[in-house]
């Protein structure tokens, strides 16, 4: 943790002398909240994974420092989320070329309470794996801790060609406050480089990825005499259990795989298309510390091995007092399980204790494909300053997965219509900013086939898919302020969002979000 | 490596062929109908069969892992009951073929026909739990004599693993409450109760009680009553009171585990009342060596019977009583303060007698979230 408060500073401190040298710029346009959201239009290799496309930004180069405040309450959840969330965030970032290298920095701090979580031991448990670690005594409270790092940087290194490469590292903790008490130490890094070669009207990219996803959990009780059941769920109500008085798990995950982008830019056109192919692998092993095993003596739980693919394309017709951007985009996860089925035994003489694989298994797969698209017009008042936005979007989702022996499966297709329009009005050298939209989801089947019936099913899988097969509408509001300061930043900000969702089966939950800070 | 992520998974599935063996004392005739379960012991699912006379079973499709099968089976003859158990561990990795010989499970004269733990609100919302009891049915055709019958706690709440399993064919109590008597004073006619009440009042009028209360205990033929110097323990009018053998954490009350931590079991020590203080003095143990906190060892060939009682499906691995006493378990699904028992399937009615189920397997023979219904027969 030493080392990890060390990169932290280190990093802040470089953030800073960044932002510091940044300041003394001149050629850098009046930035305002919309800002964030207008170079992602202005440049749509942001939504690429490839840094290199950095080097394309417009002529805004925006930097925000903020706090935030965020709570979540109701009961239109899922099974293992907490009824309510309270989330403190500190963030800052910072857009800024120095020479011919454009840079992008950013630090933030999080921390949270989610409060009256059941069955879970994980710090996420939606987080694509079938293969979850739970206890059955909840109410839990997770009390979260994570710092995150991410930056950007591109660079021409020959006539036309662009380097460019990318870090993100998110790196924290999350503990549970009951017995029994998950310690879950997570790890997440990214790295990627990439290459842009320009010609003509075209911009080509490719990038390599690398990921590597670590949590560690270590799970005590603190009560003395008490073993308790750790369920291993293997997808669909199956599952392995394990009594003890402590446990651990470790997760470990790695993603390979890279992106090709193409862009076509002529006039006020600029449409770019991209292609993102992942390769998965996680694995899941087993630890107790209690009577004859130990960490030291691991057990493989399962094996996860998954194809992600991601077809994109953005187009952007800038008339310069109005932006038309269109985004569509296809997602197909495929996933395949293995089950490790081992034994603990005696091996050698000397009465040593090992668990003996059996057999692997291929027991589960899943598949989601998510389609997306949506169109956003952008009323400008002036280059870079929006007057009013309107956005439309819908998405398909579909998500099926399967056990075998016992022959379990479940599926569901889903529609997402999102609407919104936000309006900033200028009020001499403030901003009043006003928003709101509205979200309805719509199922259009979901269907559960369960040979066998387990107690997880009842208390997870159940209550689980009535809430992703359940319609919603969610209003949503927001409203924004910007005030311009004359010293060291642009402009003093607050944010306030509020989204409201309101499930069929009469459950209902909300989302408040506070955000002040400085804009420069 | 995309290819084998988006292909169906490639899982195998193998045949058990099972061949029970009935021997020689269950008559051709009466072999038809035995209950085979297969277990993954590993994974919480079972499945079941049921065998023809012929004795052979045929699992397919089963998934590789660690198994275990456990029989059931009963029969009749001239109105005696006779049921046998059979138990074997199996590992399939490949197609299996196996015999699993049958053990005769004897049947007591008594059972526990309800067990009324978990307790119910007060109009304040308040946990009311003084209403708890214990019925025990004769089962038989003839009269049975209760006096000397001890009803005991085991000592594992079910949180976790019963630390007792080191002892061969011994279970380990907590409490032990016996019914006074020297053999002949308690008759209980065929098809007919007793009721030990923790409390022998009427619940639903007493002061004392809970007009929300399912039950009305005041007739009571038994009472746990705990004597104290403070006398905080409702003593019932017209009841007997138990005789306190052992009760490991003394308060004021006897209180079961209204979540469902108390499994409980019908013990009958032999020789007279000298006899079982004896043997209950001689055969107490203590868990850890520096506590001052006795339990009482009780061989498996004293209990009549016994119920495994737990909180839910999740704690149900935490067995207590070995399979011959009880090879499965039972919990009252609605949970603490819900005002419901389990209580003990009808199996039959010869000549107007209720004859209740009785295969020592608690997941076959009990209702669960049934209401409380003493000295009631359905």
């Amino acid at each position: 943790m030493q080392n990890l408060n060390r990169l932290i500073f280190t990093f802040l401190l470089s953030l800073l002398l960044i932002e510091a040298y940044a300041e003394n710029r001149d050629s850098i346009q009046t930035v305002s909240l919309n800002s964030f959201d207008l170079v992602q239009v202005l440049n749509p290799w942001l939504i690429s994974t490839n840094p290199a496309g950095l080097s394309l930004m417009p002529n805004i180069l925006p930097g925000k420092m903020s706090l935030g405040y965020l709570d979540e309450t109701g009961d239109y959840k899922r099974v293992q989320q907490g009824g309510n969330i309270n989330h403190y965030n500190f963030q800052t970032q910072r857009y800024t070329k120095i020479k011919n290298t454009y840079l992008f920095g950013s630090f933030s701090y999080d921390k949270s309470f989610e409060k009256g979580t059941d069955y879970t031991n994980l710090n996420n448990s939606y987080r694509e794996t079938p293969y979850l670690l739970i206890d059955t005594i909840g109410n839990d409270i997770i009390d979260r801790e994570f710092f995150t790092l991410k930056g950007d940087l591109s660079t021409p290194i020959f006539n036309n060609i662009i380097w460019g490469f990318s870090i993100y590292f998110n790196v924290g903790l999350a503990s549970q406050n009951r017995d029994p008490r998950p310690k879950n130490k997570v790890l997440n890094l990214s790295v990627s480089q990439g290459l842009m070669y320009s010609f003509s009207k075209m911009n080509i990219g490719l990038n390599l990825l690398y990921s590597y996803y670590n949590e560690d959990i270590g799970i005590n009780i603190v009560e003395e005499n008490i073993q308790i059941a750790f369920f291993q769920l293997h997808g669909l109500g199956t599952s392995t259990y394990h009594v003890a008085s402590s446990f651990n798990r470790l997760y470990k995950r790695n993603s390979f795989g890279g992106e090709v982008q193409i862009d076509f830019k002529s006039g006020n056109l600029n449409s770019l298309t991209g292609a993102k192919l992942l390769y998965i692998i996680e694995t899941a092993d087993d630890g107790r510390k209690a009577s004859n095993a130990s960490w030291s003596c691991v057990k493989n739980d399962s094996e996860l091995e998954g194809i992600k693919l991601k077809i994109y394309n953005t187009t952007i017709i800038n008339n310069i007092s109005s932006i038309h951007y269109f985004y569509t985009d296809l997602k197909i996860n495929s996933m395949l399980g293995t089950e490790i089925i081992q034994r603990l035994e005696v091996v050698g003489d000397a009465d040593a204790q090992d668990w003996i694989t059996y057999g692997r298994e291929e027991k589960y797969n899943s598949i989601l494909i998510d389609a997306g698209l949506s169109y956003n017009y952008l009323k400008m008042k002036e280059e870079y300053k929006q007057n009013y936005k309107f956005k439309l979007a819908i998405n398909y989702f579909d998500f099926e997965q399967a056990y075998y022996i016992p022959n379990q499966e479940e599926s569901y297709k889903n529609l997402l219509f999102s609407l919104g329009f936000d309006k900033s009005f200028h009020l001499k050298r403030d901003i009043l900013s006003i928003g709101a939209g509205l979200k309805y989801k719509k199922n259009i089947s979901g269907n559960q086939d369960f040979e066998e019936n387990t107690f997880i099913i009842d208390k997870l899988l159940l209550p689980d898919f009535n809430f992703l097969t359940s319609d919603f509408y969610a209003p949503e509001f927001n409203i924004s302020y910007e005030i311009p300061l004359n010293k060291f930043f642009d402009k003093y900000f607050f944010t306030i969002n509020v989204d409201m969702y309101q499930g069929n089966n009469g459950q209902s939950r909300t989302i408040c979000n506070f955000n002040t800070g400085v804009i420069f | 490596m995309f290819i084998s992520c988006m292909k169906e998974p490639d899982y195998r599935a193998f045949s058990v062929d099972l061949t029970i063996e009935f021997g020689e004392e269950i008559p051709q005739e009466s072999r038809n109908g035995a209950k085979v379960v297969l277990t993954n012991r590993i994974k919480n699912y079972s499945t079941t069969e049921y065998v023809s006379s012929d004795g052979y079973i045929l699992f397919a499709g089963i998934e590789p892992g660690f198994y275990s099968v456990t029989v059931t089976h009963s029969y009749t003859v001239d109105g005696n009951f006779f049921y046998f158990n059979g138990l074997k561990n199996i590992d399939i990795f490949s197609s299996v073929v196996d015999t699993i010989p049958l053990v005769k499970s004897e049947s007591s004269a008594f059972i526990i026909k309800e067990f009324y733990y978990s307790g119910c609100l007060t109009p304040a919302g308040n946990q009311y739990t003084s209403d708890q009891y214990v019925e025990i049915f004769n089962n038989t055709q003839e009269l049975q004599y209760a006096d000397g019958i001890s009803v005991i706690e085991h000592e594992s709440y079910a949180l976790d693993e019963n630390y007792w399993t080191f002892l061969l064919d011994t279970i380990v109590a907590r409490m032990i409450w016996t019914i006074p008597g020297d053999g002949t004073d308690v008759p209980v006619l065929p098809g007919n109760s007793i009721v030990i009440a923790r409390d022998a009042i009427n619940h639903q009028d007493d002061s004392l009680g809970n007009p929300l209360c399912p039950v009305n205990l005041i007739n009571a033929d038994f009472e746990f009553w705990v004597e104290t110097v403070s006398g905080d323990d409702i003593d019932g009018p017209f009841s007997t009171n138990m005789i306190e053998d052992l009760f490991t954490f003394r308060g004021s009350d006897v209180c079961f585990h209204t979540r469902g931590g108390s499994a409980i079991a019908l013990v009958k020590y032999p020789g007279n009342h000298n006899d079982r203080k004896e043997f209950i003095e001689n055969n107490l143990i203590k868990k850890d060596p520096s506590s001052s906190r006795y339990y009482g060892k009780i061989p498996n060939e004293f209990v009549l019977d016994a119920v495994e009682v737990t909180w839910d499906e999740a704690h149900a691995i935490y067995k207590r009583f070995p399979i011959e006493l009880d090879a499965g378990y039972t919990y009252v699904a609605a949970g603490s303060r819900s005002g419901k028992c389990v209580r003990r399937k009808v199996k039959e009615i010869v000549d107007g007698r209720y004859v209740y189920h009785d295969t020592n397997n608690s997941s076959e023979d009990f209702l669960k979230d049934a209401d409380p219904k003493p000295w009631i027969y359905e």
